[in-house]
């Protein structure tokens, strides 16, 4: 932040702990500038260190307890972290079906999301009426539109297998069915999903393109499809690195779809990783092994965020960026 | 506040409660001494599972409002929504505010994990003193209650689930079957009549034959029982498949999937098993008490007199090796937390009381578990399907309990592996129950 030459450097332009670094102390003026600061953002760090840090803090404790809400908790050290990775069965079938379920919606929701973004990116009447439409469905509530859905993909009776059937072809058994469950799922999530946050965050790249960009390459003699692959996707590459992250963190996050419909199965064809974290803390009230499966997911979306801003030098193009 | 001070403050908020207190008493110990001195009347916490007071009012409207002019204590309901309700009863035991009284149940083992962890109050010495027996109730319900020779609660009831078999008499007749007894059919039987009734493309059926709720753990204890076979060894500490298990799991594949006379879940639609039956396409049906009213609703009387069709209620087969029904216990027990320990045992017997026992059989038609019910009910004991009942009752054996309490995650294995042989997915042969057994015996062996 700029200071006036007129003022002294005010107490927001010094880190926190220069104040107990036995650096030259604050003015009165300083110190009572930082304490109404401080005292203006107490409301946001309450919330943040009793409803975050707070249990951050007591789930780390946890996941080396034996804690089942009812005793003291017992240290057992890593005993939990090695369950999980040694004898748990259904660790690793929650792993698998969450990168299943990641690889499947991930690239399909910001394909379909730049889809619909480049189609509300035209300058037509009622513009505004489509894009609301776009979005509606992702206003709806996970559970009415899992319950929605239910409905619409019911066997017999459900609207999809009869429009189905007038076509002669004989729908799936969909949430019923070991093979199609995810897919069922992965329809409802990109339903839900592909008119929502991502497609506006692509409307908003798209729309930031300089439109002499577009005029050079007609100048050249660009086709249409050289125009959206050396002009759009490397100037909106941001804009998809940015769904990307949030994409894949969402997707591992998958929870209240499996929880209304199939609770996992059938036969564990959908049982993600925050519905076995949900069984073994809330429903066997084992909070130990729980906290410490929430650690390790915490850890594994950490790792790949990480990799993925690695990578990202080598596909994403900042304009003005050396 | 500088931060770290902060999260020590909230860990030692989050640091494990104290020790319930501990349960006992005399029938002589009255309220607390707080609200005898105070002169202000006892009020009695009530936690039960939310719509019981419009869809069961005999036990929380009409017995309630008995037991306050009788007692002078009042009861004040406390809803919980079913799918949160344990979870929110352990959190407030862990917080100490829990209330008086709670509603418990053991299908998947809470109550028994409740009274491990000391939330129940034990009330034998209350009883003595008041001169209430066990034999007021059927063995095998009253024994779901008796926890290390000590009594946690009285039964709302005690019933033995899915232990009846729905048949559709028009549709026997028209496949040439006799009706069957009340008593005495088979799984063979089943079996030979299911492939009659059955109408249609095997892949798309017309009218389904049998159908039973093989991903309800109720039905899965009574299957194994009939078949011969025990849920749980006597420890709790594994399920070995043993007759029991195999004959009812091989029993229901080749009901899906040989004979394909039974409809997956996928099959039933949104109307479910009773919407299927009253739309004869389904002409057996087993369930547990509650449907007998269900059915009577969309298909009329069971003398057909004023419905679609004629219609009776037989008891499930029992197999030359029966181990007793599973008696799925629900109470009202007294909490450990409780102030008013002898009332709150006093609000739990007139829950289960022979008055009790008449309105709960008159209004929503199904029973307790007492000894001599059928001369406590009045009216309602001329009903045929409550005398089915009281003949199952007595044949109720408790469930056997797992070590380690973990009955929803027991149930989930059993049903999401099963998925596998009922939907063809594999066969039901001696890999797969290994596999299962291993599974179980992993469960069972984690820490409580």
């Amino acid at each position: 932040m700029a200071t006036s030459a007129s003022h002294a450097p005010v107490a927001a332009d010094r880190p926190i702990w220069s104040f107990w670094s036995g650096r030259p102390s604050m003015s009165r003026m300083q110190r009572l500038e930082a304490f109404q600061g401080y005292l203006l953002i107490s409301p946001w760090l309450i919330g943040f260190f009793v409803f975050i840090l707070g249990p951050m803090l007591a789930s780390f404790y946890y996941s080396f307890t034996l804690y089942n809400v009812q005793t003291v908790p017992r240290f057992v050290g890593l005993y939990h972290y090695i369950y999980a990775f040694t004898s748990d069965n259904l660790f690793w079938v929650s792993v698998k079906r969450t990168l299943m379920w990641s690889a499947m919606t991930v690239p399909l929701g910001i394909v379909g999301a730049l889809f619909a973004a480049i189609l509300l990116n035209n300058k037509l009447k009622g513009m505004a009426f489509y894009r609301t439409s776009f979005f509606l469905p992702h206003l709806t509530p996970v559970v009415a539109a899992s319950i929605l859905w239910m409905w619409i993909l019911q066997p017999d009776i459900g609207i999809l297998n009869s429009l189905l059937d007038g076509v002669g072809i004989r729908g799936p058994k969909w949430l019923q069915s070991i093979q199609w469950a995810m897919p069922a799922l992965a329809m409802i999530s990109l339903w839900t999903g592909i008119g929502g946050n991502k497609m506006l965050i692509f409307l908003a790249g798209l729309q930031a393109i300089p439109d002499t960009l577009y005029e050079a390459a007609d100048i050249d003699g660009a086709s249409r499809w050289q125009k959206f692959v050396n002009i759009t996707l490397p100037m909106i590459s941001p804009a998809m690195f940015f769904n990307l992250i949030l994409g894949v963190i969402a997707s591992f996050q998958v929870f209240g779809m499996a929880f209304v419909t199939t609770k996992g199965g059938p036969a564990y064809a959908t049982y993600f990783y925050a519905l076995h974290l949900y069984q073994q803390a809330f429903v066997s009230f084992d909070m130990g092994y729980g906290s410490a499966l929430a650690w390790i997911f915490f850890v594994a979306v950490l790792a790949l965020t990480l990799l993925q801003l690695w990578l990202q030098k080598r596909w994403v193009y900042y304009e003005g960026a050396v | 506040m500088t931060a770290v001070a902060s999260a020590s403050v909230l860990l030692a908020a989050c640091a494990a409660p104290a020790a319930p207190q501990a349960a006992g008493g005399t029938g002589a110990e009255s309220s607390s001494a707080a609200s005898s001195s105070s002169q202000e009347p006892i009020v009695l916490r009530l936690h039960m599972r939310a719509g019981g007071e419009t869809s069961e009012p005999a036990i929380y409207v009409t017995r309630p409002a008995e037991f306050t002019e009788e007692t002078g204590v009042q009861v004040q309901l406390e809803p919980i929504p079913g799918g949160e309700f344990w979870a929110k009863i352990e959190t407030m035991a862990a917080s100490n505010t829990l209330g008086d009284n709670m509603f418990t149940d053991n299908k998947n083992w809470q109550h028994n994990r409740a009274v491990h962890f000391g939330i129940l109050q034990n009330i034998e010495e209350y009883m003595a003193s008041d001169g209430i027996s066990h034999d007021e109730w059927q063995p095998g319900v009253i024994g779901a209650c008796i926890i290390d020779g000590k009594t946690y609660g009285l039964p709302k009831t005690g019933h033995p689930a899915h232990a009846y078999v729905w048949i559709n008499h028009h549709l026997f007749e028209e496949a040439g079957i006799p009706i069957p007894d009340t008593y005495g059919s088979t799984w063979d039987q089943y079996r030979e009549w299911a492939n009659l009734l059955s109408q249609g493309d095997p892949d798309r059926r017309e009218v389904y034959g049998f159908h039973m709720p093989t991903n309800n753990i109720q039905m899965i204890v009574n299957g194994i029982r009939t078949f011969g076979g025990w849920e749980l060894n006597e420890d709790g500490t594994e399920s070995p498949a043993d007759d029991g298990w195999r004959g009812f799991i091989s029993t229901a594949t080749d009901f899906y999937q040989v004979d394909k006379v039974m409809p997956t879940a996928a099959d039933i639609g949104s109307a479910g098993t009773v919407g299927l039956f009253a739309a004869e396409k389904l002409a057996m049906m087993v369930s547990s008490r509650g449907t007998n009213k269900s059915v009577r609703q969309a298909v009329g009387p069971e003398d057909g007199s004023t419905g679609a069709f004629q219609w009776s209620t037989i008891g499930l087969a029992e197999g030359p090796d029966f181990n007793g029904w599973g008696a799925s216990l629900n109470t009202h027990a007294g909490t450990s937390q409780s102030p008013h320990k002898y009332e709150s045992f006093r609000l739990t017997y007139a829950l289960s009381d022979a008055r009790f026992a008449y309105l709960n059989a008159n209004e929503a038609g199904y029973l307790v578990g007492r000894t001599h019910e059928l001369d406590e009910i009045g009216p309602a004991a001329e009903d045929p399907f409550i005398k089915l009942q009281f003949d199952e009752y007595a044949r109720g054996v408790p469930y056997r309990i797992g070590a380690n309490y973990r009955g929803l995650e027991w149930e989930q294995i059993i049903t999401n592996t099963t998925d596998l042989v009922y939907l063809g997915e594999r066969a039901a042969d001696d890999a797969f129950f290994g596999e299962l057994e291993g599974t179980i015996k992993d469960l069972l062996a984690r820490p409580i």
